[in-house]
């Protein structure tokens, strides 16, 4: 069982969070209503992210929770309680004797690090049960404890897809379902989501950024005052915690009232036709993807109505629910500045309420056909190129081979991930240090020899007597997944266009490879100062087709930022799962002609860049777009990309000698190759 | 005793009757429970369209059917050719089969399942109390004669498709592992949702699913505005909901009964099956199935629809559901062919069967076993 410290942590109260307004009425709308359905806290560190949330915790009104109850399950709603629970219960209606012993508990913050595992998180076998005492048990995971609690994730945009891929069942539907290693058990599991993440690290993935509520940016306070204040506070409740919490506890308790009452009018509230209408024409007019965001739109708006201590939903409550919940489920340009999203929605609102005020019946206008297109088409500087069509990848290169190196079990960096139950039982091994991934068969196969000597010097009854020096661990195999960074130059240069089109069309080449063989393609552009990365991570050609419609050129060559954007991306990518193996190809004439840091030598810093590659292990291909079709020139060519291709002792081609094989057909190649060599 | 458990812990579900527009993804259900013959359905759709929430409520109106009591595996009693080994034995045997009667199940294999649990694995309890080797049933054996639903069927481990894919195509699950080695029917439904976004599904795979639909937010402001009423309804009071919804859900359960009782009285005309066969021809399908899945989907349209004989329009949209996605030859192509194409393609069968009438004579012994074959084919 994985201890639980009764050891009391002092909390910086939330009423003492100075700032960072709108992340605290978020985690508040959360603590009146937990239907709301979570937070997404956007933005750099050390702003307060985890202090605010562990604060919030503290806050809340103490539960009620079923004493020993590992669910933490509610003594007094039968229709979400664990089966265990439920069954006392039951039985007592029969016998009307003892009841659920049940105890007041604060709210927990249940933390769930980037490095969890499957059945951490899911809950697994309790191994020690089923050998000591031969009874199959769940070992409850995270998702228990975070029952009726706070589920935090830092850094949630890093999290493995996998964990995510189970989280996002859970969060939706309040169960988590466990069907593992011959456990099958199903258990409530209603907790509220909070996440936290920083942008410039990648994007969260669209499935789940869609079932988290809220959204808010938060960014450090650029007032000297409010900093200075902030220091002073956290300084002195440093010093004497203990009394910094009682000074502040009025505070605090004024919060509680609030959060109270609030909770209280929250169940008076309903919404008029005339706001639902409102908020389904936002969502209609803003193309939003499915009747999620409608629905906790207004979830949101009826909760801060209650905030705001009304019991009538305010124009102003949707226009401040639009701006927790639609910012970010817009579809946005990937070259487009970010809109000043502010008064895009209350033009918005005026416009639509003045329509609903025309039309006072406008329930009965349906029979008129829907406007399908209210969708301004989006201006983008610049020229947009079609997406090139895709070359046939041939069907003998894409031979797959199967990693045998055990890359699951050899990972330096995290330990916890190396015993990572994924992935097929393949054969069974000594276990070289403590396992939790055991082999029942073998095990009890080596078992078998000793039972006779064993029983008889043994007091219980059990067929089999099974020690330490039997345990046998399993061995998987799992398939290697490849994650492939095209880095396109989009700038002005010649053969821009011929570049876009090459890059697009490989990109949809690679991913109906990828679409049988499960890897990934993400593509970065840079153009003007920095570069951006058009499609992340992605094994869906439906994605491709969704980011890559648009897409402008122009502007200077910023090589160096957009082969670092590249590298980072690769990197976080490698912190969410350390076994894919990443490829880098740069798409580029090589003449770069802007630096990162002002005034350096854009070529000193791609040196570094690829020394950077190398020691990560990245295997990099630069493709040479050099152009030479003017005839003057003919034959002559500067071959800058060879160079770069020294740096990241890379595989050097040029595009206009690709005419026989494609650039796909290459990267392909390439990547057997690679995985053939490990 | 973990099954009950199961049922209990799982929270009210959404009526199916509720669900606003999705009509075709609504009727593909339906059908597939009417005629277990169909072969499952892939649900295509962007998030927060409602699938995961409609194939759940579909759990509330599924009929009752006949199994033999005590059987893990719910073998039918009637039939032998689908029995497990235990029940065989005793059949054979002459004795009765003690039948009990349940309502089908609906059986979701969660993301993160493992190999064992579906497939089924050594009893561990029993293996070291007792030292008995036996087997611990797995979501395969679970679902037999039920709905298996995979939700986020395109994330699901390679390893375990390869799984489900094998049993799916036979009807019977091997377990040969961990020193056991046992067989079981393992006839199911299959059922899954995707987000194409998140990456396509294995073609195999995509072959094995009879129908696909895609579904889409509504665009409609008026369904949207009541479907946004209606799950906060539902919310608010989910058992108060699912009353107010629990005779439109009891009229379609009553449905489905009516119509599976009738669909193997539906006939079909032979002209039709050569319509059918031009079609495919003319659309040029991979391989045979969709000729066979197209007819029993229209004679299940037509049972539905409470008709004993198939008409023009059942094979349209029939061939809609089947066809649609199939015909997409790379991931490219846009959205799936609608009904106006699927009746373009009929007219021109129609046209070439009437140009060349050109039938091959049967005898009457031929006839007779061929329109047999046929009957067997379409129950």
């Amino acid at each position: 069982m994985v201890q639980k410290s009764t050891f009391k942590r002092v909390v910086f109260p939330f009423a003492t969070i100075v700032g960072q307004e709108m992340m605290k009425k978020a985690l508040m709308l959360n603590a009146i209503n937990p239907k709301v359905g979570g937070v997404l806290i956007r933005g750099e560190k050390g702003t307060g992210k985890s202090t605010a949330v562990r604060a919030l915790a503290e806050l809340l009104p103490k539960i009620d929770v079923v004493r020993g109850c590992p669910f933490n399950c509610n003594p007094r709603d039968i229709s979400v309680m664990c089966p265990n629970c439920r069954e006392t219960v039951l039985a007592d209606q029969d016998t009307k004797s003892g009841q659920l012993r049940s105890e007041k508990r604060q709210i927990r913050v249940i933390d769930l690090p980037l490095g969890t595992t499957e059945d951490r998180l899911l809950g697994s076998l309790d191994i020690e049960t089923a050998i000591k005492e031969g009874k199959k048990s769940l070992e409850p995971g995270l998702l228990a404890d975070a029952n009726r609690g706070i589920l935090y994730i830092d850094e949630i945009n890093l999290l493995d897809d996998h964990v995510v891929d189970i989280l996002l069942d859970s969060a939706t539907s309040g169960i988590n379902v466990v069907e593992r290693e011959g456990i099958s058990f199903a258990h409530p599991s209603r907790f509220i989501l909070v996440g936290t993440m920083n942008p410039e690290e990648g994007e969260l993935r669209a499935q789940l950024l869609d079932r988290i509520a809220l959204h808010v940016p938060t960014e450090a306070l650029h007032d000297v005052d409010l900093r200075v204040q902030i220091t002073l506070l956290r300084n002195s409740f440093e010093k004497d915690p203990e009394k910094f919490i009682e000074d502040y506890e009025k505070e605090n308790a004024r919060l509680r009232r609030k959060i109270k009452r609030a909770q209280k009018l929250l169940q008076n509230i309903r919404i008029s036709d005339r706001t639902m209408m409102l908020i389904c024409k936002m969502c209609k007019e803003l193309d939003v993807e499915g009747h999620r965001p409608d629905i906790m739109l207004a979830k949101a708006a009826v909760t801060l109505a209650a905030y705001h201590n009304r019991t009538e939903i305010a124009q102003t409550d949707v226009k401040e629910a639009a701006e927790f919940v639609l910012p970010y489920r817009v579809r946005r340009n990937p070259f487009g500045e970010e809109e000043q999203h502010d008064n895009l929605f209350d033009d918005m609102i005026e416009q639509i309420s003045d329509e609903l005020d025309l039309e006072p019946q406008f329930q009965d206008n349906q029979d008129k056909p829907e406007m399908e297109d209210t969708e301004e088409a989006e201006k983008v500087e610049g020229k947009i190129h079609k997406v090139g069509t895709p070359v046939e990848v041939p069907r003998d290169i894409n031979r797959r081979k199967r990693d045998r190196t055990l890359r699951s079990g050899s990972g330096k960096r995290m330990k916890t991930l190396a015993t990572g139950r994924k992935g097929r039982y393949l054969k069974h091994r000594i276990p070289k240090e403590d396992t939790s991934d055991i082999a029942f068969d073998a095990t009890v196969r080596a078992s078998a020899v000793h039972q006779k000597q064993r029983k008889k010097n043994s007091k219980n009854s059990h067929a089999i007597i099974i020690k330490k020096e039997d345990l046998r661990e399993k061995v998987r195999q799992s398939k290697v997944s490849t994650l492939i960074v095209l880095s396109v130059d989009a700038s002005g240069s010649m053969g821009a266009m011929n570049r876009m089109e090459t890059a697009k069309g490989t990109v949809f080449s690679l991913l109906m490879d990828a679409y049988q063989n499960r890897d990934r393609v993400a593509m970065v552009a840079f153009r003007g100062k920095d570069g951006h990365i058009l499609l992340p991570p992605t094994s869906g050609v439906d994605l491709a087709r969704k980011l890559l419609v648009n897409l402008p050129t122009g502007g200077k060559t910023p090589l160096a930022a957009g082969i670092m954007k590249s590298l980072s991306l690769i990197k976080n990518e490698k912190r969410k799962d350390p076994t894919i193996v990443p490829m880098l190809v740069v798409l580029s004439d090589g003449r770069s002609n802007i630096s990162i840091v002002e005034g350096v030598d854009p070529m000193k810093e791609i040196e570094k860049l690829g020394q950077m590659a190398q020691e990560e292990g990245i295997h990099s291909i630069i493709i040479d777009s050099e152009v030479t079709k003017k005839r003057k020139f003919s034959g002559f060519t500067f071959e800058f990309a060879k160079d770069i291709a020294e740096f990241f002792n890379a595989k050097y081609f040029r595009l206009d000698r690709l005419n026989e094989i494609s650039l796909g057909d290459v990267i392909t190649l390439e990547k057997n190759q690679l995985l053939d060599a490990m | 005793m973990q099954a009950a458990f199961h049922e209990q812990t799982r929270k009210v579900n959404y009526p199916f009757s509720a669900m606003i527009g999705q009509e075709k993804m609504k009727m593909a259900l339906v059908m597939n429970v009417i005629n277990h013959q169909i072969g499952g359905v892939l649900i295509r759709g962007e998030r927060g369209s409602g699938k995961t929430l409609s194939v759940r409520g579909l759990a509330d109106i599924l009929p009752e059917i006949d199994v033999v009591e005590g059987c893990r595996f719910s073998c039918d009693p009637k039939n032998i050719s689908k029995m497990c080994n235990l029940c065989r034995d005793i059949y054979e045997k002459g004795q009765r089969l003690p039948v009990a009667r349940r309502k089908m199940k609906l059986t979701e294999l969660p993301v993160g399942t493992t190999e064992d649990r579906v497939v089924g694995t050594l009893n561990i309890e029993r293996a070291i109390t007792e030292g008995v080797k036996a087997l611990e049933i797995g979501l395969l054996a679970e679902a037999n004669r039920g709905i298996l639903y995979v939700d986020n069927i395109n994330l699901l481990d390679d390893h375990i498709m390869d799984v489900l894919l094998d049993s799916a195509a036979m009807g019977v699950n091997v377990v040969e592992r961990e020193g056991i080695s046992v067989s079981h029917p393992a006839h199911f439904i299959l059922i899954g949702s995707m987000n194409p976004e998140e990456g396509e599904l294995r073609p195999q795979l995509h072959d094995r699913l009879a129908f696909h639909v895609e579904v889409k937010g509504a665009k409609n402001l008026k369904s949207r505005l009541k479907i946004m009423k209606q799950a906060m309804e539902f919310e608010r009071d989910p058992i108060y909901f699912k009353k107010l919804y629990e005779e439109s859900d009891n009229e379609i359960a009553c449905k489905i009964i009516e119509a599976s009782k009738r669909v193997p009285k539906v006939t079909i005309k032979d002209h039709f099956l050569r319509i059918v066969a031009r079609m495919c021809i003319e659309l040029d399908v991979d391989g045979h199935r969709p000729d066979i899945i197209i007819t029993r989907a229209a004679m299940t349209k037509a049972a539905y629809d409470g008709r004993r004989q198939v008409t023009e329009d059942d094979m349209i949209f029939a061939s809609e559901l089947t066809l649609g996605f199939r015909m997409r030859r790379n991931p490219f192509d846009d959205a799936a062919l609608g009904s106006a194409r699927f009746t373009q393609v009929m007219e021109h069968a129609k046209k070439l069967e009437a140009e060349s009438p050109k039938k091959i004579r049967m005898t009457g012994n031929q006839k007779k076993g061929a329109r047999k074959i046929r009957d067997t084919k379409m129950k």
